[in-house]
């Protein structure tokens, strides 16, 4: 419509410059203002079509105005798409050191102030989030899969501890867009890698995880078992750097057993084990058994029943002392009167 | 005659409305002509802006960022060849990018706390059940002289207000996880509930009856299509931190129609179903009992 209304209006306006008086002077009267055919507003104002042709003009504006945005609007989409692809490659540990490495040469130094607060601000939340959660995140890369517009896949790589013991975890997340306003997000392979020293007590509990694909299970499970190891860990080391010449760890620090005996008592030994079960929903449940060991003659002369009843009052100390200070009382109780120095 | 001139018969105070109201409606119309000439120009000027907007995206796609990050990223100590300020900001942004990268996967844990306002604490618990992520819990707290729970979208049967009482102020991480783990066990036991519905809904007789905090469930599996006999489940679980129940009542009905010879499930397999529910969570003991 607009397109036939344009002609009618160069039409006219052909017309309209044919019909013009050749002098100027002919028509013109005292005090009317000088027309001349100079532009096509001009002359279409003299026909009284300039606003028809001015809106005409504001709908093409409007027209390109829409069709500008919608082609911003995707090219938007793709860069940030594409910087959102490149940057997930990367590795976060490699990347800082070469911030770091800017951060000292010469010509950048003085420009890193802002950046370096701003990168303080998140080093602190990261940090505050590693403390409540229990877990600390240390590196992650992504690499992007778009498979359609309502469909993206991404396969991330996560590396972290808890509370000294590493894990990696490799897994694929299928991202899909149900309607404008929602989407559903599913974890469709998982693979988990924990520390090496642990990995063969945890290899039931990360096998049911990976075909489950549950992450958070595992993380769970991990944190709360973490938790104790480190409890134990802390334990046998306090003990055996206290009394070096009697207390045994087995299997060196990732022991499960600590052993103890008196030095004018040979024939008694006192064995705490100390296991951390973690059940297929990670549930994590510790152990601490005492476990007696002692010659004939010993327990000849004990006519208590002293050695017998041992484990289950240690257990009931366990329970409500800790694991720490019934190992401790014990190795007190057993030494009658001071605290001597115990010999293996 | 004398031509008569209309106005000789025209009042001279209509004759000065009408000049008012023409000049008015010129003024009017050049008013609004002034208007749409300035819309035009403004939108001219929109067009221009976002043609070299369009420009530089386009541009901005055609860059190799990708070569320059890689190699930024290298164990080789060299640097590209760019201006300071713009190698400063490319290598500071990409690291506060990496940064949120972090903290956005600490959504895995099913925790992440963040500070909207700086007197203001926002706790986000995501939940999933095995692969799948389920829904957040969100809740507010303001910290002053003490914490105090601003607004929560916590369920009404999670124990938020013993729990608070006891450790939000005491100690928060504790009281960070133990929201975690009673939204956890919630989740689970509730998904457990769809996906047994939705998995053996053939042998499901009627719907699978559940409160709302999942903690009491109820169904009827009919185990073999051409017996009478039903097996009816009640699983109660006591404490809402629970994923598996800790009382499981089996009961075995008989249809109308059913004869002696009809019954297949013996105490034996009573007994093994008992353990089944109290061993494995609800979708897996199902599908280990009509094995």
């Amino acid at each position: 419509m607009a397109g036939s209304s344009e002609v009618d209006i160069f039409g006219e306006i052909q017309q309209t410059i044919n019909e013009f008086p050749a002098s100027e002077s002919e028509n013109e009267t005292p005090g009317t203002p000088r027309r001349s055919a100079t532009s096509i507003t001009q002359l279409l104002g003299l026909m009284g079509r300039e606003p028809t042709y001015r809106r005409n003009r504001k709908e093409r504006y409007k027209l390109q105005v829409e069709n500008l945005e919608k082609e911003i609007a995707v090219l938007e989409e793709r860069l940030a798409y594409r910087k959102q692809e490149e940057v997930g490659k990367l590795s976060c540990k490699k990347f800082e050191k070469t911030w770091k490495r800017v951060k000292r040469l010469n010509q950048t130094s003085q420009l890193c102030g802002r950046h370096e607060e701003e990168l303080k601000a998140l080093r602190e939340q990261l940090h505050e989030l590693g403390s409540i959660t229990g877990v600390v995140l240390k590196d992650t890369s992504c690499i992007l899969k778009k498979i359609s517009s309502a469909v993206v896949k991404r396969q991330h790589r996560v590396e972290g501890s808890c509370h000294g013991l590493r894990f990696e975890l490799d897994f694929d997340i299928t991202e899909s867009k149900v309607s404008e306003t929602d989407s559903s997000s599913v974890i469709t392979r998982l693979a988990v890698e924990a520390d090496e020293a642990v990995n063969s007590d945890l290899a039931p509990f990360i096998q049911r995880v990976e075909e489950e694909c549950a992450i958070q299970t595992f993380l769970r499970g991990y944190v709360g078992y973490a938790e104790w190891h480190s409890q134990r860990q802390a334990m046998f080391e306090h003990l055996s750097q206290r009394h070096p010449n009697s207390v045994t760890i087995s299997e060196g620090t990732e022991a499960t057993q600590l052993t103890f005996s008196r030095s004018d008592q040979p024939g008694a030994t006192f064995t705490v084990h100390w296991t951390i079960d973690i059940s297929n929903i990670g549930k994590v449940t510790p152990k601490v058994q005492l476990v007696t060991k002692a010659t004939r003659q010993l327990l000849k002369m004990d006519t208590h029943g002293v050695f017998a009843r041992l484990p289950k009052r240690f257990e009931e100390k366990v329970n409500s002392h800790g694991a720490r200070q019934a190992t401790e009382l014990l190795m007190i109780a057993s030494s009658l009167n001071a605290f001597t120095k115990i010999t293996v | 005659m004398d031509v008569v001139l209309i106005d000789d018969f025209i009042d001279p105070y209509h004759h000065l409305q009408l000049l008012e109201s023409r000049v008015q409606k010129e003024a009017d119309e050049k008013a609004n002509e002034k208007r749409e000439h300035q819309e035009v120009e403004r939108l001219k000027v929109k067009v221009q802006k976002l043609r070299a907007k369009k420009a530089w995206l386009e541009q901005q796609l055609k860059q190799q960022h990708a070569k320059v990050l890689t190699d930024l990223d290298g164990d080789d100590n060299s640097l590209p060849d760019m201006g300071p300020q713009e190698l400063v900001q490319l290598v500071a942004e990409t690291q506060k990018k990496k940064f949120e990268e972090l903290i956005q996967a600490y959504r895995l844990t099913g925790i992440t706390v963040t500070t909207p306002e700086p007197d203001i604490t926002r706790v986000c618990w995501d939940t999933a059940h095995k692969g799948t992520l389920c829904e957040p819990y969100y809740m507010e707290i303001q910290h002053k002289e003490t914490l105090r729970i601003l607004r929560h979208s916590l369920p009404y049967f999670v124990p938020l207000e013993t729990v608070s009482q006891t450790l939000l102020n005491t100690d928060f991480k504790k009281f960070v996880a133990s929201m975690s783990e009673y939204l956890a066990a919630y989740v689970n036991r509730r998904q457990e509930i769809v996906m047994l519905q939705e998995k053996y809904s053939d042998i499901l007789i009627g719907e699978v009856e559940s409160s709302h905090a999942a903690d009491f469930v109820q169904f009827q599996l009919k185990l073999q299509p051409e017996s009478e006999q039903i097996v009816e489940a009640k699983l109660t679980y006591e404490q809402l931190t629970d994923i598996l129940p800790t009382k499981v009542r089996i009961k075995v009905l008989l249809g109308n129609s059913a004869n002696a010879s009809d019954v297949i499930v013996n105490t034996q397999d009573i007994k093994h179903y008992k353990e089944c529910f109290h061993s494995m969570e609800l979708t897996k003991a199902v599908g280990e009992i009509i094995d």
